[in-house]
Order: structure tokens, then C-alpha cells, then sequence
């Protein structure tokens, strides 16, 4: 007699495949539940299992620029390299930001003193070419060459990604950095995700060690290193809103500190996948990524 | 290994479990649910294939890694190759609609579905044993040489396709400390060989 089947037997005999089965279905059941009526767990829990910086949505990712790629053989190279982007867990994709990278996109020079306010920042931030070329990337840590970003056929979508930005459910906050916006939010809208995809954030080019203050109040809910990251902070902010400063030089606070807004949390650096200092920022509210630069007063 | 089972359609315990884990660690339903459309319609080739010929579904069971498949009556070892491709062909007809249907309606959501159900389609033509690919080339030498000379291709195929999946499986892994898929697909295709050693 085989072992599988000597194994079945014994299985049958004390009940143990329906046991199994029973078991199964309820987990699934469970596995509903949980993310229908508290969907807040399952990205605990996914925090829990694939760390704090979760790059769970690229796989949608790669799976799209292969999709992508079959009706349009010209994106085939560029698919591939995206691939390998996203599979190989890169959370920024275009870490390169050569003025060619964002040819549709104005420019922008950000400028806040001290703890300025977003409104205020609205009214009197105007878009301002900016003179002077974007920080050439010196002395490349990763010369790997990235892919150049494929034109979108549908660019709106992406340039008016801001007007049909979430309300942020806080009260006040300020602009983290004084730099000028070097790379923004995502490829694409995602129609199933309502969210864009592979850029999770906004990159603010600036200087290395400029300050990197707090968007708003909160709590240190980790400060770490992440291999294209760099060294990061993840802030807490009330109502289920979340900050990631990327690419720091240093931390000046640590994890579990409260922070004030505009307080000087950390410096510009350019650690991790990036060729330039810059601060990378991503916005989350209720763990979806949204794009900050409605919230920088532009 | 079965937990539901509807008729001719099962589900596998494993499928549960799967389906559970991808409720719970991943955020959208994006992902689950091209996986399953593309899962369903891969096993809808089959299926009309096998109809085509007039021949019987013995049961269609839902596992971890897709859907299993036995067939009563097919004629040939001709019918038997076709009706095992066509899975991959429906994979590849879908991905190549989607990505049409996609470009001309701006979705990316059927980007998604087109990716998933073309990396379905190519993963299944693996030639290690419970996989598309394996029973294709399975029929294949059979047809041509004998069955058991296609049992020991497939013996050294399989072990191969799985040695390989593994490999790189636990390379993405250690490269990027939380990409298990490759690898869980190697343990799968590994742990099938090993339970035929048996």
C-alpha cells in the first residue's frame, strides 16, 4: 500500500479530512470577514508580514506593464525594465531626475519659512519656471541605467491627478521641504485601485542636509533603512493619515517620539536608490497612497 | 485534499488557504480577483475543448496553483494534446483582448487582467508534471515513443523545471526579503514531483 493512500486511510478513519476541510472553509470565512468589517487589520497585518514599506501593489504593477506591453510591442523593453523595477521591490521607480524625465510637467519651486501653513503656502506660491537645471545626478551610486518613463497616452489623468484629491482630515500642515518638485506622483490613475501606481510619492529635489520638517503632528511610527528607500521615517498623523520621508541624510527624531508640525525631523540626503539628494514624500490616508502635491499648496 | 465539492466541481483545501492569505495580506482586490477571472477562463479552454470532442469532465478541481482537470474519453493522444494547450491558448487570446480592450478604453485594471492571465498562460507551459506544459509534452512522447519513455522525460523535466523555479524563487527572495511567489511555485511544482516519486 502507498503511503498516500495509507496516509488517506488513517486521515478518514479519525475523521480528519472533514476536520480539515471544515477548517479551511472557516478560515476563508474568517479571511472575509476580517477584511469586509475591518479592513484596517489587513493592512496591519500585511504591515506585519512584508514590513513597513509594503510593495505589495507593484505586483498589479509589473502585471500591468506586461499587459500593457501585448498590444504595444514598442513597450516591450520598457515593460521588461519596469518589470524588473517592480518585482525586484524598487519603490521608486524612476530614481533618475534628469529634466527629460518630466517634459510636460512645469516645474515648480517650492519655498516655506519656518512652519508656514498649506493655505497660506496656496496663495502665495504662483508657478514659477524654475532657472537654474535639475541637480545633475553626480557621483551615481547604482549606475544601472533606469528606464525612461513610457508617455502615457492618457497624460490628463496624470497632471490632474490633484483635482479630484481627498479632502486630508487634518487640521493644518505644512510643506516638508524648500526644493522644487523633481519627479511626480505615479504613472497613471489605476481605475480598480482609484490610486496611482509605481511612483507612491512626490520627490522634492533640495539640498543635502537641508531641514525635513514634519508635515503635522504626530508620532514616529518608524524610522528605518530600506534598500531603495534609503533611510526613511514614517510619521502618524491624526485620522488615519500617514507621511514617508525617503532618502534622509539623518534622523533627528526617533521612533516613537511625538513631533510637532513643522518640527525639524530630519535632513535631505540622497541614502538608498536615489541619484540625487531629494526628498521623497508619500501621503497615505487609511493606508492608500495619495499624491501630496494637492497638499503643498500648488 | 478536497474541501467543497459542488458536483464535478471541487475546491481544494489549499485553494481556501490561498484565497484566505490573499484576502488578508493583500490590500486590493485587484490582484485576486484578475487572478481568479484569469484562473476560471484558463480552465474554460479546457473545457470546451474537451466538449468539442465529445467527451466527459471527470471532475475540475480548484488548487492552490490553478485548477486540475480529469477527462473521460478522449479519442486520441492528438485531441488529449489539444485540449491540454488550449487552456494556454484561452490565457493568450484573454491577454491579448484585455490588453486591446484596455489600450482603447484607457483601463488599467484590463492591463492587470491581460498581464496576470499571460503570465498564467506562460507559467503553465512549464514542462514539469502537474502543469499544462508537462502534460502536453507528456502526451506528446507518448504518442511518439511510448508512455513510458514520456514518465522518464517527464521525471528528469519536472525535476529540472522545479530545481530552476527554486533557484530563482530564492533569489528574488533574498533580493528583495518579501517576494516568496517564485519560490512558494518551486515548492509546489517540487513537492508534486516528489509525491509521484512515491
Amino acid at each position: 500500500m502507498s503511503l498516500n493512500g495509507m496516509r488517506s486511510r488513517v486521515f478518514r478513519r479519525l475523521g480528519l479530512t472533514r476536520l480539515r476541510a471544515v477548517v479551511c472553509c472557516l478560515v476563508f470565512i474568517l479571511a472575509a470577514a476580517v477584511k469586509l468589517l475591518w479592513p484596517s487589520g489587513t493592512s496591519e497585518l500585511r504591515r506585519f508580514v512584508f514590513g513597513e514599506i509594503d510593495e505589495n501593489e507593484d505586483y498589479i504593477a509589473a502585471l500591468s506593464s506586461i499587459g500593457r506591453s501585448i498590444s504595444s510591442p514598442d513597450e516591450l523593453i520598457n515593460a521588461f525594465s519596469r518589470i524588473y523595477v517592480s518585482v525586484f521591490g524598487e519603490t521608486e521607480s524612476i530614481p533618475v531626475h534628469t529634466p527629460a524625465d518630466v517634459p510636460a510637467i512645469p516645474t515648480v519651486r517650492l519655498s516655506a519659512p519656518g512652519t508656514q501653513s498649506a493655505e497660506m503656502l496656496k496663495a502665495e506660491s504662483a508657478l514659477v519656471p524654475r532657472a537654474e537645471p535639475e541637480p545633475e545626478p553626480e557621483a551615481e551610486p547604482e549606475p544601472a541605467p533606469e528606464p525612461e518613463p513610457v508617455e502615457e497616452p492618457e497624460p490628463v489623468e496624470e497632471t490632474f491627478a490633484s483635482a479630484s484629491a481627498p479632502a486630508l482630515p487634518l487640521s493644518s500642515y505644512v510643506l516638508p521641504v524648500n526644493g522644487s518638485v523633481s519627479s511626480l506622483f505615479g504613472y497613471r490613475e489605476h481605475p480598480l485601485l482609484g490610486e496611482t501606481l509605481f511612483h507612491k510619492g512626490l520627490d522634492i529635489a533640495a539640498n543635502e542636509g537641508d531641514e525635513v520638517r514634519c508635515f503635522a503632528a504626530g508620532y514616529v511610527r518608524a524610522a528605518g533603512e530600506h534598500e531603495n528607500l534609503g533611510k526613511y521615517l514614517i510619521v502618524a498623523h491624526e485620522n488615519g493619515v500617514e507621511t514617508v520621508y525617503g532618502h534622509l541624510s539623518e534622523w533627528c527624531t526617533t521612533e516613537g517620539s511625538t513631533v510637532a508640525e513643522g518640527q525639524k525631523i530630519a535632513l535631505v540626503g540622497q541614502t538608498g536608490a536615489a541619484t540625487g539628494p531629494h526628498l521623497h514624500f508619500e501621503v497615505y490616508i487609511d493606508g492608500e497612497a495619495v499624491d501630496p502635491l494637492p497638499y503643498l499648496g500648488l | 485534499m478536497t474541501a467543497l465539492s459542488f458536483g464535478k466541481f471541487k475546491i481544494s483545501c489549499g485553494f481556501l488557504l490561498l484565497m484566505a492569505a490573499l484576502l488578508l495580506l493583500n490590500g486590493t482586490p485587484a490582484l485576486w480577483l484578475s487572478l481568479l477571472f484569469a484562473a476560471l477562463w484558463h480552465e474554460a479552454g479546457h473545457i470546451l475543448a474537451v466538449r468539442q470532442y465529445g467527451a466527459r469532465i471527470g471532475s475540475v478541481t480548484l488548487t492552490a496553483a490553478g485548477a486540475v482537470m480529469t477527462t473521460v474519453g478522449l479519442p486520441n493522444y492528438r485531441c488529449e494534446l489539444f485540449c491540454t494547450l488550449s487552456g494556454c491558448i484561452f490565457s493568450f487570446s484573454l491577454a491579448v483582448l484585455a490588453s486591446l480592450a484596455g489600450r482603447a478604453a484607457g483601463a488599467g485594471w484590463l492591463y492587470a487582467l491581460a498581464g496576470m492571465s499571460l503570465v498564467l498562460g506562460l507559467f503553465n507551459l512549464l514542462p514539469a508534471m502537474p502543469l499544462d506544459g508537462g502534460r502536453a509534452l507528456h502526451t506528446a512522447v507518448a504518442a511518439l515513443a511510448s508512455p513510458a519513455a514520456a514518465e522518464k522525460v517527464l521525471f528528469v523535466t519536472s525535476l529540472l523545471t522545479a530545481l530552476g523555479i527554486l533557484i530563482f524563487g530564492t533569489a528574488l527572495l533574498l533580493r528583495t526579503g518579501s517576494n516568496f511567489t517564485l519560490m512558494a511555485a518551486g515548492i509546489y511544482v517540487l513537492m508534486h514531483f516528489v509525491s509521484g516519486l512515491r
